[in-house]
């Protein structure tokens, strides 16, 4: 494919960026990557379509879309009730469309389509065409007999012993945005470009499908495994032990059924995406192997790490004072989110510990808008081990008013994909103290031989290990020449393998690669 | 109703006098209305004296005052006691106060406009059309707070609301239209006053079993809206125990109308011990199957479970039939065997009989497809039972019709529109309980406020 001509007609983009609750509603890493990206690639005209949960969500865009934004849409996965409208007038207007499809016996190609999503572990051209085929309406899915009908025989098969209550409304929750994204007409684009598996890599897959066009899938993280993660972790999925059930709860048989359906059926979704996709990209072999793991094809999956602008990121940091380190504390930062995913609570509990044996300045500069009960609890943390002095939370700050004021940085996540932060830090020559997850590793001791070769930048600790953390953070407290060698480390290993324009210029290559390779869920139609 | 089905099963354990009383209840319940209104037309005569010139203004007040109360306040008895029903399922009683006082005020008004216009497109003078519509007003009143009374009162005051009621409005009627002299004036002050007093006694009854603070936001008029097809139900059902006549007072006249009316009217009292049965065992037997299936529903059964589940529904709305049948069949062959005798007893000429026996059967056909409307309306499907019922009404007006058209007696085609009305009836019953899973569940908007489905549509991953 080459790009279009800026100046010629608007008949479809040439890039179609299907992305899930990130840019441009979101700030974050991935948000970033997808603006960056796009404004790196002025010649491609790009259509943007966001995959939300529910109209309302989202309602400011914290970026502004580059000029090469022909067209930007948003899908979503819930329709929001209508306001004013009451229990009784969504039964009456489920009552109606109860009477339309009741009795309707008719099957259709897209629940036969999301059976074997259930049932069957190989995606095949048949499986996409059904998807693609679009014959289910959200009526005759949410009201439909061959919908109930699917949903009794997933039952019997899948959770005999679960709540038959609870798994309705599962099941109708799971596949109701499947239903209603696939009826979206897409836009005509030469290339479908998803940034994660889940709703909208299937969606974009079964648009390339449909399109005959090639379809490119990018996970930042695992989309799959960050599930996996979030039903861990999710209340709602949490059983009564005893068995009873009360207002709000399920019992614990249930817990277990509802989450194997829903961790089953998020693989399925990666299945299908990796299985139609021409290239499966990841940000570091960690990643690359998990995709495999999930059921991507070796021989289709890539790396393309992220990268930093250096030049321009060196012009910014360069220009701020830095600190004068003599005679003061060294000063430990963490740059991000204050979420659970961050694990804040090691990063304190291991700035603790180190400040036993060492001087430290501890600052989490983040936001903390997004989970403030986290964050809340975080300060408490801090004031109970009488640390308030020693570890202060600031407000997010643009980066040259960051890196130039600490010594150290670290990284106590549970999850990452390959943290910008990491590169930032080690572009300003700053060693970081880092969990072994996603990236991280990679970035700090490097990937390749050549990379490995440069020596560390950092030091990679267990995850959720704080005693660990406070060894490698008063480690290089104590030791000012190992902090200048590991940052010297990591400048010349992001100037070498993690530059931005690196980046663009694959992604531009991957745009433009042709004839594309067959993929095993491509059709002629 | 749901609430009184304990009440009844207490009584029923009690021994015969209980049971009795339970049955007795029933029967009120179900059938008073209608054995209210063939009991002041036969007393008519006897109160205010046959040979009295006025005894035809009084028969067409009390029929035009029973046939309005009938046919408007049915469909609104429909509405609030289902509505009432489902505030007490809900738990929301205190719901429940203010809109049943409102929907009784709203009976007044419907029920006594429509018989006073009646009564005098009938060319009856002002003050017939008052009487009528005082007598509609209370009436259709007294059923109003019946219907939502059988559910909240025990049965001892539903059956002593009424009995007294009865007994009182009888010795009025007869003490001034026959001692005091006051003839129809007298008669019609006599039975609304006890109409009034039966009124009264239910609705302290059923204000005493509510909760002082009533919700007084609590509205009625959203019910109609919501129950609009169970209203529909109701006024086809209760037209189409009217419509034989009508068809057959408007193509045939006469005598032969005469008799089609008046041999309807007896045979029907012969379901009378099948709607009090009916009335006990839904409201015990199968109202605890119902109920043990929802709730197992909600509480979180497995699928096998309440497959199960609506397998015993299907097998308890059989029993029911068969049960019903054979209570209707053992009273219809009977009454068969005595029709001879027992017309001479009332008085019949011998062309009365054959209609009679036809209408037996009709009756009891009539008396199995309400069993089935309340079935219907016991699953929620209002409008297989809106349809149900137009279908009872339709056949019963189309086969009466057609009967009286090729010059067979109405009766003919009366007993054939209500046996297929019942059959049809009772289709749509066995293949609504058929499907009561996928039926409940389908029903379902996406979206409302449901224990399960809030926590899992708003909070599922991704």
């Amino acid at each position: 494919m080459q790009p279009s001509d800026p100046s010629g007609g608007t008949e479809g983009a040439d890039v179609c960026l299907v992305l899930e609750g990130t840019y441009p509603y979101v700030k974050g890493g991935v948000s970033t990557w997808v603006h960056d990206l796009i404004g790196g690639l002025p010649e491609f005209r790009f259509a943007l379509v966001h995959v939300g949960p529910e109209r309302g969500t989202y309602t400011r865009k914290h970026y502004s879309p580059p000029a090469n934004v022909v067209t930007f849409s948003d899908l979503y996965c819930r329709e929001p009730l209508a306001r004013g409208s009451d229990v009784a007038a969504l039964e009456r207007a489920a009552r109606a469309e109860g009477r339309r499809h009741a009795d309707a016996r008719r099957s259709s190609r897209v629940l036969h389509g999301i059976r074997r999503l259930h049932l069957e572990d190989q995606v095949d051209s048949s499986l996409l065409d059904d998807l693609a085929s679009g014959d289910l309406s959200v009526g005759a899915f949410l009201h439909g007999r061959a919908s109930f009908e699917l949903t009794t025989e997933l039952c019997e098969r899948l959770a005999p012993e679960a709540s038959f209550l609870d798994f309705f409304w599962h099941f109708r929750s799971m596949h109701l945005p499947l239903v209603r994204l696939l009826a979206a007409e897409p836009p005509a684009a030469a290339v479908y470009h998803a940034l994660c598996t889940g709703y909208a890599g299937l969606l974009a897959a079964v648009w390339g499908h449909r399109a005959g066009r090639p379809f490119l899938l990018t996970e930042h993280g695992i989309y799959a495994r960050e599930r996996n993660v979030e039903l861990d972790r999710a209340a709602w999925l949490h059983g009564t032990r005893d068995g009873r059930r009360s207002n709000g709860t399920i019992d614990s048989a249930t817990a277990s059924a509802l989450r194997t359906m829903w961790v089953r059926f998020f693989r399925a979704l990666a299945r299908c995406a990796y299985a139609r996709a021409s290239s499966v990209v990841s940000l570091c072999e960690v990643n690359r192997r998990r995709q495999i793991a999930d059921g991507a094809p070796a021989d289709r999956t890539h790396i393309v790490p992220n990268g930093v602008d250096v030049e321009g990121f060196h012009a910014r940091v360069r220009g701020m004072p830095l600190r004068a380190a003599e005679g003061l504390p060294v000063r430990v930062g963490f740059v991000g989110r204050l979420v659970p995913i961050k694990d804040i609570v090691t990063l304190i509990r291991a700035c603790f510990l180190a400040l036993r044996v060492v001087e430290l300045d501890v600052r989490i500069f983040g936001p903390i808008d997004e989970d403030p009960a986290y964050a809340r609890r975080c300060r408490r943390l801090v004031a109970k081990l009488g640390l308030e002095r020693a570890i202060r939370f600031e407000k997010a700050r643009p980066i040259e008013r960051i890196y130039p004021e600490i010594d150290i940085l670290v990284l106590t996540s549970f999850s990452e994909g390959q943290p910008l932060v990491i590169l930032e830090a080690n572009a300003a020559g700053i060693p970081v103290v880092a969990s072994d997850v996603g990236a991280c590793r990679e970035l700090l001791e490097g990937r390749i031989d050549a990379d490995r070769r440069i020596g560390p930048s950092g030091i990679v600790t267990a995850l959720a290990a704080p005693e660990e953390t406070a060894a490698a953070i008063a480690r290089l407290a104590r030791d000012s020449e190992l902090r200048r060698l590991m940052g010297a480390a990591g400048q010349r290993r992001v100037a070498t393998f993690y530059r931005k324009s690196t980046t663009v210029s694959t992604y531009r290559a991957l745009y433009t690669a042709g004839p594309w390779p067959v993929s095993a869920g491509a059709s002629s139609g | 109703m749901a609430g009184i089905g304990w009440r009844l099963e207490r009584l029923i354990h009690q021994g015969i006098a209980g049971a009795t009383a339970a049955y007795a209840t029933g029967a009120a319940v179900m059938a008073l209305p209608w054995m209210l209104t063939t009991a002041v037309l036969v007393s008519l005569p006897v109160a205010i004296g046959r040979g009295m010139a006025d005894l035809a203004t009084a028969g067409t007040i009390v029929n035009v005052a029973y046939a309005v109360a009938l046919l408007v306040a049915g469909p609104v008895q429909i509405v609030i006691s289902r509505y009432a029903a489902d505030r007490l399922y809900e738990g929301r009683i205190r719901a429940i106060g203010a809109p049943f006082c409102r929907g009784v005020g709203a009976t007044f008004l419907i029920c006594a406009v429509p018989a006073a216009i009646a009564v005098l497109a009938l060319g009856l003078p002002l003050r017939s059309a008052l009487w009528g519509a005082a007598l509609a007003a209370a009436v259709g009143a007294q059923w109003t707070a019946l219907s939502v009374g059988n559910g909240l009162c025990s049965p001892a005051l539903v059956l002593g609301a009424v009995g007294a009621g009865s007994a009182l409005s009888f010795i009025l009627a007869a003490l001034l239209a026959g001692v005091a002299g006051l003839g129809v004036s007298g008669y019609l002050l006599g039975l609304i006053s006890g109409q009034i007093f039966t009124l009264v006694i239910l609705l302290v009854g059923i204000l005493r079993a509510l909760p002082a603070d009533a919700d007084e936001r609590a509205r009625l008029l959203p019910a109609f809206r919501d129950y609009a097809a169970l209203a529909g139900a109701g006024l086809a059902f209760n037209a189409s125990l009217w419509v034989d006549k009508l068809v057959a007072w408007c193509l045939v006249g006469g005598e032969t109308a005469a008799l089609h009316a008046g041999a309807s009217t007896i045979a029907w009292f012969s379901t009378i011990p099948c709607l009090a049965w009916i009335f006990v065992e839904v409201e015990t037997a199968f109202y605890r199957r119902f109920r043990e299936f929802y709730s197992a529903l909600e509480g979180g059964a497995p699928l096998a479970e309440l497959r199960r589940g609506a397998r015993g529904l299907v097998d308890e709305t059989a029993r029911l039939l068969r049960g019903a049948v054979s209570v209707q069949a053992g009273v219809t062959a009977f009454l068969q065997l005595a029709a001879d005798p027992w017309a001479r007893w009332l008085g019949l000429p011998p062309e009365a009989i054959l209609p009679y026996r036809l209408l037996l059967v009709g009756a009891g056909a009539q008396a199995l497809g309400l069993l089935g409307l309340i079935l219907l309306y016991y699953f929620d499907l209002r409008r297989e039972a809106c349809l149900a019922a137009v279908g009872l009404l339709l056949g019963v007006t189309a086969f009466t019709l057609a009967a009286s058209e090729s010059g067979l007696l109405p009766s003919v085609g009366t007993a054939l529109g209500c046996s297929l009305g019942a059959i049809l009836t009772w289709h749509r019953v066995f293949r609504g309980v058929d499907a009561v899973l996928q039926r409940t569940l389908l029903g379902q908007p996406f979206g409302a406020e449901r224990r399960g489905n809030r926590v899992a549509e708003r909070e599922q991953p991704g």
